[in-house]
């Protein structure tokens, strides 16, 4: 792996990092509108609807898949008045978004990424706040008026379609910590419906990885490599786990396709323009509704990479059919 | 200087005429150019990329997906000795009007050797409200309207007026999103729901057919103004696809596996191939 992707993971952490440990101030005086409605998933329909004023806070702009997300948003919600803040070069950003909710009413506010999610929850308005693109964004499951949508594709939608497009794979291993123990055991179910057997190792960020790492992928088809720190504790660990998994011709599946570029086969990630879709639906439902309660989604859009050059070297059973579900082939 | 004048005006018009000839002889790129409001455009690029290389070792051929119906249309109307590769749904909008009176629809796509398929609504109650649902489909919502008003053509049209739709990428995605109570119904093929029902039989099980259209016809390849000899060729190349395996990928990235020629005067006297 070179300098580049190193620096993607460790601004990945980074960013997960700002969210979960910056000092927010109380939220005693937080407004929870009774919370007995459901929320259902809102859509776009071509009902007459009030024009609302909207907020958009945008970590980054000039990020491809931030900007993706923004332009679906804005154009389901085309018929609104939407504010788009990017928060890109602001070292102040809580200042910032202060001053635009004292100067103008806004009726709901949307977050696309960490820095955008963390700011406004600094100020914690009373209005609809809707969230994209936030790695941790299981923090903020407990507030009334935020809804959003995860950043990764549901594991049993990842479990479904590693089946589909290796039909052959049976065994799969994941390493994990104790953050990710429910998830997992969560997993196992859908698991093992598609007569898929996870074959788990629990470590921690002590563990020196080659040991259980070794054993695991003696026992298993494939490596589901998942979203925990302590699993991808530094660059180094990353590499000597897909160097192993390699030697022993054992594909990698993953959730994010910059493990790509490091020799995964798979990857299944979140397509941002349906997660804008997604969150500007949720918008309009949140107006369309006097109480509401808070609501997360997973993506509902998959964008798949597939490593055809590793599919070759394994000699892996491809579901050919399967090609056309892929959004990236990688041949080089 | 008069008759030197009309001599460079003789060569001129010569230079012209033979520049001209020399032009049209020349090998121009033929371009393939593909709309497809069934297919998600952020494929585009992938698209491009493998029919490319199919086509760049055939000769001088390339694989132009476009982004959108209004550009495409343009491009049908301005652009000669050209290809055009689209959905059945826009091939009969079109034909209804002049754009394709100097085309030819001359291969079908296949797949398990049929050139139709069935579009279904999928969804996990067997009743719905159809004014009120929220639908996931992977088809643009002009395209996905228009089947949900053929599953049901006893149904105006103002009843889908305030439909929900959620566009996402993939047939199967459309599917997951009932499976995971993100939407009320699913707007997919019979095929990806029976690869679902194989692949995932407790997610599945609860997911029941509501509807299906009448059977559709696959995406049509339509020659404009292709001189016979090159129509013969292009045909040939497309067809070849199903045994090379670079064209192979580009097929099954479509959704296909193979190419069916079709000769569009037998079915004149029916009028457009439906």
């Amino acid at each position: 792996m070179n300098l580049k992707l190193f620096s993607k993971l460790l601004g990945a952490f980074c960013l997960l990092a700002l969210v979960s440990c910056s000092s927010m101030p109380n939220k005693t005086d937080i407004v929870a509108n009774s919370a007995y409605v459901s929320f259902n998933p809102a859509f776009t329909n071509n009902t007459s609807e009030k024009q609302a004023r909207i907020l958009l806070v945008n970590t980054n702009r000039q990020i491809d898949r931030y900007k993706a997300a923004e332009i679906s948003f804005t154009k389901i919600l085309k018929n609104h008045r939407i504010r788009t803040v990017d928060l890109a070069h602001d070292d102040q950003p809580v200042e910032t978004l202060q001053d635009l909710l004292n100067e103008e009413h806004f009726d709901a506010v949307y977050c696309i990424g960490a820095k955008a999610l963390g700011s406004i929850d600094h100020i914690d308005p009373d209005m609809p706040v809707v969230f994209s693109s936030v790695l941790n964004w299981r923090r903020f499951n407990t507030q009334d008026n935020y809804n959003g949508i995860a950043s990764e594709v549901a594991p049993e939608a990842q479990l479904t379609w590693f089946k589909y497009f290796f039909p052959e794979i049976k065994k799969i291993g994941v390493l994990y910590s104790a953050d990710n123990q429910q998830r997992l055991k969560d997993a196992l179910i859908p698991a093992k419906a598609l007569a898929l057997e996870l074959v788990t190792q629990e470590i921690s960020a002590e563990t020196q990885l080659e040991i259980p790492a070794t054993s695991l992928l003696s026992k298993v088809d494939a490596l589901w490599l998942i979203s925990d720190p302590n699993v991808l504790v530094s660059t180094d660990q990353a590499k000597r786990l897909f160097k192993m998994a390699d030697q022993r011709n054992i594909p990698i599946f993953t959730y994010h396709s910059f493990f790509i570029e490091m020799g995964a086969t798979l990857s299944i990630m979140a397509d941002l323009p349906t997660t804008g879709r997604q969150a500007a639906l949720m918008i309009k439902n949140a107006l369309n509704q006097l109480e509401y309660k808070h609501v997360l989604q997973f993506p509902a859009g998959s964008s798949i990479t597939l490593n055809i050059k590793k599919v070759e070297a394994y000699k892996l059973t491809l579901n050919e059919d399967a090609l056309d579900s892929v959004d990236e082939l990688i041949e080089q | 200087m008069a008759t030197f004048r009309i001599r460079l005006l003789e060569a001129l018009l010569l230079f012209s005429i033979t520049g001209g000839v020399t032009h049209a002889t020349t090998n121009e790129t033929t371009i393939i150019y593909f709309y497809n409001p069934e297919i998600n455009i952020t494929r585009n690029a992938l698209l491009k990329n493998t029919f490319d290389l199919y086509l760049e070792a055939q000769g001088d051929y390339q694989f132009q997906p476009v982004d959108n119906k209004a550009t495409f249309e343009t491009l049908i109307k301005d652009k000669n000795n050209a290809i055009f590769m689209m959905s059945n749904w826009h091939y009969l909008q079109l034909k209804k009007t002049s754009l394709l009176n100097t085309a030819t629809l001359a291969l079908r796509g296949t797949k398990d050797g049929k050139d139709t398929y069935h579009k279904i609504l999928v969804g996990k109650q067997h009743k719905l409200d159809l004014q009120t649902m929220s639908l996931a489909t992977s088809g643009n919502e002009e395209y996905s309207r228009s089947i949900l008003s053929d599953i049901y053509s006893q149904q105006s049209i103002d009843k889908f007026s305030s439909l929900n739709v959620l566009a996402v990428p993939k047939d199967i995605d459309a599917l997951m999103a009932v499976g995971f109570g993100l939407a009320d119904a699913a707007l997919s093929t019979k095929s990806s729901l029976d690869k679902l029902f194989i692949l995932y039989k407790q997610q599945n099980q609860p997911l029941h057919i509501l509807g299906e259209s009448k059977a559709l016809k696959r995406l049509a390849v339509v020659f404009k103004q292709i001189p016979l000899a090159k129509h013969r060729q292009i045909q040939s190349i497309l067809q070849r696809m199903a045994t090379d395996k670079k064209g192979k990928q580009g097929l099954n990235m479509l959704g296909l596996d193979d190419w069916r020629l079709v000769d569009e005067r037998l079915t004149k006297n029916k009028g457009p191939e439906e």
